[in-house]
């Protein structure tokens, strides 16, 4: 039979393709802090792993959640807090990135049962809970005020003072984020996610209890995305209510829509794309929120596979 | 043909009622369809058929009565633990994995009863293992040839017989097929008669069907229903003289 060798060779070229992307973007993030200011880059390595976990719960498992940001900020206070009391730099960020997991447990559980607008409503909702949290829970998260001038102390000699250090920290950091974002996505897990995306009817008659599914992609994607929000902290240095803002969960849709969702990548690329541009128009007098808006149209309307997505689909029709 | 042995029942219902907003959709319907036969549910539209299927297979609950898979009780069971305890169906419209590649779709489905899915330490290519099944699920099938395209890009009659592979990953010791044949010209439906007499080796087969040849040709025995009840069971021939059901349902074909 010719079958089975066809299929190997023709998931060999979809593996060196992948490969080529990984390789690409892995060097273009080394040498990221040398083409533009350290803590951009970090700004964009900390929403680029962002943009990757939301996009395994919207891309792979088909849920689009408008309230990310619960994982992001809830992450974001809980690192600010613990390193503002004393604690290591890398146990205030496992113990984030441990919260929002945490966090997500209860929130997955009762949303995944929900499809559609109404899982995004649910998420929403919860989104809202926690931002209004965050600001009446002063002594906690510093309300309007904030978290800020916490210490970051030095870990194994690293000297997190400097940002090029912080950088290349949390580009560890990252790596790790991504490569479990990966493993999820190319697994018979990953596989069976989007056969419950693709049809839920079906994936239930050949035995599987699509919730479950759901569920622990919901809670990898939180976990993953309170990573990227204690980088985010660790990075900058403070924490804003903005953390917990629905609009924080608005800009992680529209970083992957931009950059290409289930392409792996591509998050990553919007989240470098809207992170430069706002870093530009921020510097100049026009208004942002236009311009970022403006753009986000355009992709949209030209390149509706995204940006990578749109390269990748040129690269396989050659 | 005369067996020796007694055969058992595979499937069951006991005064099996549902009921949507008061309208009895599922009204006291008792059947017995024994293991190893190919069992026909037919009934002029709306008469409840897909409803039963519904009932039979989980999706929906019943507001009374019992479902009995090999005599275990099934009817309050999820669709994916009915499966799991042999009974395995397919639908009336195509239901595929459209993103996917043939060859994938059968793959995603047979390693559903392997314990992988929820390994995502596990790279995908030791998903291979299970290759040859399902090449061989294919081959069955009359897939063998279009593994590699997109389950989306396949013709009607292709997305059937991919539907009925992959219900066979699950080894059903029951398969239901709905409408097996909806929407195909008489080159296809020979076609599936012939698949299903060949994936009714070792099985017990029940399927809701329009097309009074292929019941005639392929089933051992009938079940009529109308307005959601039973109102003739037995052998085609015999059910076909039954007045009550000339008059439901097969009219100008009984008499043609």
């Amino acid at each position: 039979m010719t079958a089975p060798t066809d299929a190997l060779s023709q998931s060999r070229a979809a593996r060196h393709n992948r490969a080529a992307w990984l390789v690409g973007l892995g060097l273009l993030l080394l040498i990221l802090p040398r083409l533009i200011y350290p803590v951009l880059a970090l700004d964009v390595l900390a929403w680029g792993l962002f943009a990757v976990a939301f996009d395994l719960l919207f891309g792979f498992a088909g849920l689009l959640s408008f309230g990310h940001a619960a994982f992001w900020g809830t992450s974001a206070y809980v690192t600010g807090y613990l390193l503002g009391h004393g604690q290591s730099v890398p146990v205030a960020m496992l113990a984030g990135t441990l919260s929002a997991g945490l966090l997500a447990v209860p929130i997955a559980f009762l949303s995944v049962r929900s499809a559609g607008i109404y899982f995004s409503m649910i998420t929403l909702a919860f989104g809202q809970m926690l931002s209004f949290l965050a600001l009446q829970w002063t002594d906690f998260t510093g309300g309007e005020n904030g978290l800020q001038g916490f210490a970051r102390p030095n870990f194994m000699g690293l000297d997190f003072s400097n940002a090029t250090v912080r950088y290349y920290f949390c580009l560890a950091l990252f790596g790790v984020g991504f490569y479990i974002a990966y493993r999820a996505i190319r697994s018979p897990f990953g596989e069976t996610l989007k056969a419950v995306r693709d049809n839920e009817q079906r994936a239930q008659s050949i035995g599987y209890n699509p919730n479950r599914f759901k569920f622990t992609a919901f809670v990898i994607s939180a976990t993953l995305a309170g990573l990227a929000g204690s980088m985010n902290v660790f990075g900058h240095g403070v924490v804003s209510l903005d953390a917990v803002n629905w609009k924080t969960s608005g800009e992680v849709v529209m970083m992957t829509l931009l950059g290409g969702t289930t392409t792996l990548f591509g998050p990553v690329v919007g989240a470098g794309i809207v992170s430069l541009l706002q870093d530009r128009v921020t510097s100049s007098n026009l208004p942002t929120g236009i311009v970022t808006g403006l753009v986000f149209v355009l992709v949209v309307l030209f390149f509706r596979r995204g940006v990578v997505g749109t390269l990748q689909h040129w690269m396989r029709r050659k | 043909m005369t067996i020796a042995t007694t055969r058992t029942t595979a499937l069951q219902t006991v005064k099996l009622v549902k009921e949507f907003h008061g309208f009895r959709a599922t009204n006291d319907v008792t059947l017995d369809i024994m293991e190893g036969e190919i069992h026909a549910i037919i009934g002029p539209n709306g008469a409840g058929k897909t409803t039963l299927f519904n009932l039979l297979s989980g999706f929906l609950k019943p507001t009374s009565g019992e479902v009995r898979l090999f005599g275990e009780r099934i009817e309050t069971l999820q669709p994916f633990q009915i499966v799991r305890r042999g009974l395995s169906r397919s639908f009336q419209i195509s239901s595929v994995f459209p993103t996917m590649t043939v060859r994938e779709n059968v793959l995603v489905a047979l390693q559903s009863p392997s314990g992988l899915p929820f390994q995502f330490w596990t790279p995908l290519h030791k998903l291979e293992a299970l290759g040859p099944q399902a090449d061989a699920i294919l081959a069955d099938v009359g897939l063998a040839d279009s593994y590699s395209r997109l389950a989306a890009d396949l013709s009607h009659g292709e997305k059937r017989q991919l539907e009925i592979g992959i219900s066979l990953t699950q080894n059903p010791k029951v398969l239901l097929l709905d409408e097996p044949t909806s929407g195909m010209g008489s080159e296809g439906i020979a076609r599936v008669i012939e698949l299903v007499r060949q994936v009714a080796r070792g099985r017990t087969v029940v399927l809701v069907e329009h097309n009074m040849s292929v019941v005639s040709e392929l089933t051992d025995r009938i079940t009529v229903l109308q307005y959601g009840a039973v109102i003739a069971s037995g052998k085609y021939d015999d059910v076909r003289r039954d007045p009550q059901v000339i008059e439901a349902y097969l009219g100008d074909e009984a008499h043609a």
